[in-house]
């Protein structure tokens, strides 16, 4: 019993990253119906500026004690740096392909994010960097579970992020505006809602998700390079599409399952190595059986 | 020598042929009589591969050898997936997991079978017991090349027919997806078909399979690549093959007309991923050791950049792209061992050039960011200006606001649209520049003083840029008047006193620069070098790059036909977005 709720507490700490990946595929999705591959490379680079945040406010051996200004600078700067990278990346590359056909946008992206990969890996270099642990580690059991403090950090940063999205997306006037493009891009752009405003910060925000997500990925992982965004970046697109893709309620759950899924691979003592082949798995079934996902409705497509 | 002079010849020869034969082909209106040419050609190619397959190993070092047989491979693979994303218009990323279906398929059998059948190959007639009495060691070796070729061919074609198994398989489900699902899910099959490779015990799992039997050569490298050449003009010409066009074109049109379009993708897809299973079977006996991380979806990527430059759909562009980016990684390595000696004068001559776009491509780019920030800025003050309650908007806040931003962002021709005067006298000063540290680099100044000389030239640079642009734009538009001595009133063309201004202005900034780069040239070159040198492999950050200019300047790709630019110009409906 407890090896399950250990395993159902691992999930969702994975989950929970995922799913602010997810949250930043979806967003984009909504708005212009465009898979942005190169979010799971600004997710790296949100890692390596944690990494070189700590490294210049001094953590770069990790703390004594836990230090909120110096952990929450370092979150900071990271996600500035990466809404300032998506902002760029659909202004440079997005923006001038709004009226060009789906795949060349697609295209366009792949490019961006083998740009991100491979630029990272001459900026950064190859190298497996270890990451500092920028809060002292603590260990806890309860209930039966043994953790560090460092899975209870990610949930707790999570759901706040998460809760403030939702905040953002249903309670405000920006987001009343995103959705009301998400829903019809000409129509709103009709009604004088600055579409390109709404799309540029829709950029914004999703990367500093990413970048949020990036950091704790890194600290509960420990180790960081530049190609470490390829496989969280796949799942949680999976994550998003199990949700219906374009909702943002559907991308949270979405994370939350698959990592659940990956975690129960573990669980059901299949090797690890099978964990992305059942993701993709997943990800066909949903496809097939419910494409716009869990929590979507399915239109059928006009002509 | 000579033989293999004379075997490389014959083969030239038996190329011209086949063109000869194409000509005739085209030409020939019975029926009977293409059938006659298609053959002829065909024995004439495979006759002049053999003949290039006997001799060129000899003439030619073995660096140069891999590069050929690597260009044929890629030649296979860029043409089966310009099947499947080009022609049937269904964009597949999973096209390295069919190619490892292959690679393990035809490797497994050569090793096994391969081994087993040594048993009885030894009893064909040109290898029988007698053989050994033949007594020339080359005599053997064709018959037994002839045997294992059998053996090889059986192993291409299980192979093949594997992966489209396989592409069958996957095609089923996943064709009912379209544009960035299909993609996805392609993707994901890719990822699925590494992940159970990599966990199959016989074929080495995650360690690999080592000593494949190394089988390949030109010969089948380029008969297979020439086959789904053939394959594909003729696909283009039958009614499958239409009928794949159709549904590329608009799948509800081609649908409406009767055209089975589940069908007629699937089929596009088996024939595709048959192409890459052989394509993987070749480099499996090429490499003579398989493993699953060769097969990542990068290897995908590098197949659909080749088909995405080449112009998807454009079986010829295919091909030569596939060319073009299998030659470009060794071209590269060249120009990073050039890059690493920069402190040589004479690398430095050579490269001087390139060094020039860099740093003009670096300037506009900063210049852009530049004008993007002054534009938000502009921007925020203007709004700040309304918001509190402030008058008409000042002019240049407005002005600044307006600006549009260059289209292309940083790409070289189009930042410097509309500033003609500051590209000529950019281009001119740059140009001024490194005349004078050449100048001092190579033969070293008598006497000047380094600043005078660097600044002279920097401003007789650029007083030449403006005076050689004005001249020649003042000859494109004649209308702007072409003396342009009236002075500084905005006419476009000559040397005004404004732009003399200008000049005047920047002259300082030429000397700052100037007395920098003195002071500082050698070790900054000293400080690329090693940048240089220890730059990891540069192709895929190049690769994504050229993608990305391609689709914002050319999404059709080079050689990408009228038809196809319709169907990239399609549908502004469909992506449901506007500007």
């Amino acid at each position: 019993m407890s090896d399950l709720l250990q395993h159902l507490f691992n999930g969702v700490t994975t989950g929970c990253i995922l799913a602010l990946i997810a949250l930043g595929y979806t967003m984009v999705y909504g708005v212009l119906k465009l898979i942005n591959f190169a979010h799971s490379d600004v997710f790296m680079v949100g890692a390596f500026m944690g990494y070189y945040g700590a490294h210049s406010l001094g953590l770069g051996k990790g703390a004594e004690r836990f230090d909120p200004l110096r952990v929450g600078l370092i979150f900071l700067l990271s996600m500035a740096a990466c809404g300032l990278l998506g902002f760029l990346n659909e202004k440079i590359a997005y923006r001038p392909l709004r009226h060009s056909n789906r795949i060349t946008s697609l295209i366009t992206a792949i490019g961006v994010s083998f740009f991100l990969e491979f630029g990272g890996q001459m900026v950064f270099t190859a190298n497996y960097r270890s990451f500092p642990e920028i809060i002292p580690k603590t260990h806890l059991s309860f209930l039966g579970i043994e953790a560090t403090n460092y899975p209870v950090i990610i949930l707790v940063t999570a759901v706040a992020l998460m809760a403030a999205l939702s905040y953002i997306v249903y309670f405000t006037r920006f987001g009343r505006a995103m959705r009301a493009v998400s829903y019809s891009f000409e129509t709103a752009s009709l009604m004088g809602i600055p579409t390109d405003r709404v799309v540029s910060i829709t950029f914004v925000i999703g990367s500093t998700l990413a970048a949020a997500g990036g950091v704790l990925y890194a600290l509960n992982y420990g180790e960081i390079n530049p190609l470490m965004g390829v496989m969280p970046g796949l799942k949680s697109f999976v994550a998003a599409v199990l949700g219906g893709i374009g909702i943002v309620p559907g991308a949270m759950l979405g994370g939350l399952l698959i990592g659940l899924c990956d975690e129960f691979v573990v669980y059901f003592g299949l090797p690890s190595s099978y964990q992305s082949a059942i993701t993709f798995t997943i990800l066909i079934l949903v496809l097939l059986f419910r494409p716009a996902g869990l929590l979507g409705k399915h239109e059928p497509e006009k002509v | 020598m000579t033989l293999a002079w004379l075997l490389a010849l014959g083969g030239a020869f038996g190329v011209a042929l086949v063109v000869l034969f194409t000509l005739w082909h085209d030409r020939a209106a019975q029926p009977g009589k293409r059938l006659a040419t298609a053959g002829a050609g065909w024995a004439a190619l495979l006759g002049s591969l053999v003949l290039f397959d006997l001799s060129v190993p000899y003439l030619v070092n073995s660096y140069i050898w891999q590069i050929i047989i690597k260009v044929g491979i890629y030649i296979t693979l860029a043409v089966s997936l310009n099947i499947i994303n080009g022609i049937a218009g269904q964009f597949s990323m999973g096209h390295a997991g069919f190619m490892a279906v292959g690679a393990y398929t035809a490797a497994y059998l050569t090793m096994t079978l391969g081994a087993r059948a040594e048993g009885w190959v030894r009893w064909l007639p040109w290898n029988g017991p007698w053989a050994a009495f033949a007594g020339s060691s080359a005599l053997a070796s064709l018959p037994h090349g002839i045997s294992t070729g059998i053996i090889f061919l059986i192993a291409l074609l299980a192979g093949g027919l594997a992966a489209a198994l396989a592409g069958y398989l996957v095609g089923i489900p996943s064709l009912r997806l379209r544009g960035d699902y299909l993609a996805i899910v392609t993707l994901g099959f890719g990822e699925i078909i590494r992940n159970l490779i990599a966990n199959v015990d016989v074929i080495g799992a995650s360690r690999g399979l080592p000593a494949v039997p190394h089988y390949s050569n030109l010969f089948w490298v380029y008969s297979m690549a020439a086959l789904v050449i053939f394959v594909s003009y003729r696909l283009l010409a039958s009614a499958p093959g239409r009928a794949m066009l159709a549904v590329r074109e608009d799948e509800v049109a081609a649908a409406a007309m009767g055209i089975d379009t589940t069908r007629t993708k699937i089929q596009a897809f088996a024939i595709g991923t048959f192409f890459a299973g052989i394509a993987g079977a070749l480099l499996g006996h090429h490499f003579e050791y398989l493993h699953p991380d060769y097969f990542k979806f990068d290897k995908s990527f590098e197949v659909i950049i080749m088909v995405v430059l080449g112009g998807m759909g454009s079986v010829s562009g295919a091909a030569v792209a596939a060319v073009v980016l299998a030659i470009a990684p060794e071209a590269l390595r060249y120009a990073k061992d050039l890059l690493g000696n920069l402190t040589e004068p004479a690398v430095l001559f050579a490269t001087a050039p390139f060094i020039l776009f860099a740093l003009l491509f670096l300037a506009l780019f900063a210049a852009d960011i530049a004008r993007l920030i002054g534009r938000g800025a502009a921007r925020f003050a203007s709004a700040v200006h309304v918001r509190t309650g402030g008058g008409p908007v000042h002019a240049d806040i407005a002005r600044l606001r307006s600006r549009p931003m260059t289209r292309w962002t940083g790409l070289i021709p189009a930042a410097f649209s509309g500033r003609p005067a500051l590209r000529d006298a950019g281009l001119g000063g740059v140009l001024g520049l490194f005349a004078a540290i050449l100048h001092r680099g190579l033969i070293g100044a008598g006497g000047i003083s380094p600043r005078i000389e660097y600044w002279t030239l920097t401003l007789v640079g650029m007083a030449a840029g403006l005076l050689i642009g004005s001249r020649a734009r003042g000859r494109t538009a004649p209308a702007a008047g072409a003396s342009g001595a009236a002075g500084g009133d905005g006419s476009k063309a000559g040397l005004g006193y404004r732009r003399l201004a200008a000049v005047g202005m920047l002259a300082p900034l030429g000397f700052l620069i100037a007395s920098v780069l003195e002071l500082q040239a050698p070790a900054f070159l000293e400080r690329m070098s090693v940048v240089f040198r220890n730059l990891p492999d540069p192709r895929m950050v190049l690769y994504s790059m050229m993608l990305i200019a391609l689709m914002l300047t050319r999404p059709t790709g080079l050689f990408g036909s009228a038809e196809i630019r319709t169907w990239w110009r399609e549908k502004r409906g469909r992506t449901g977005v506007a500007r």
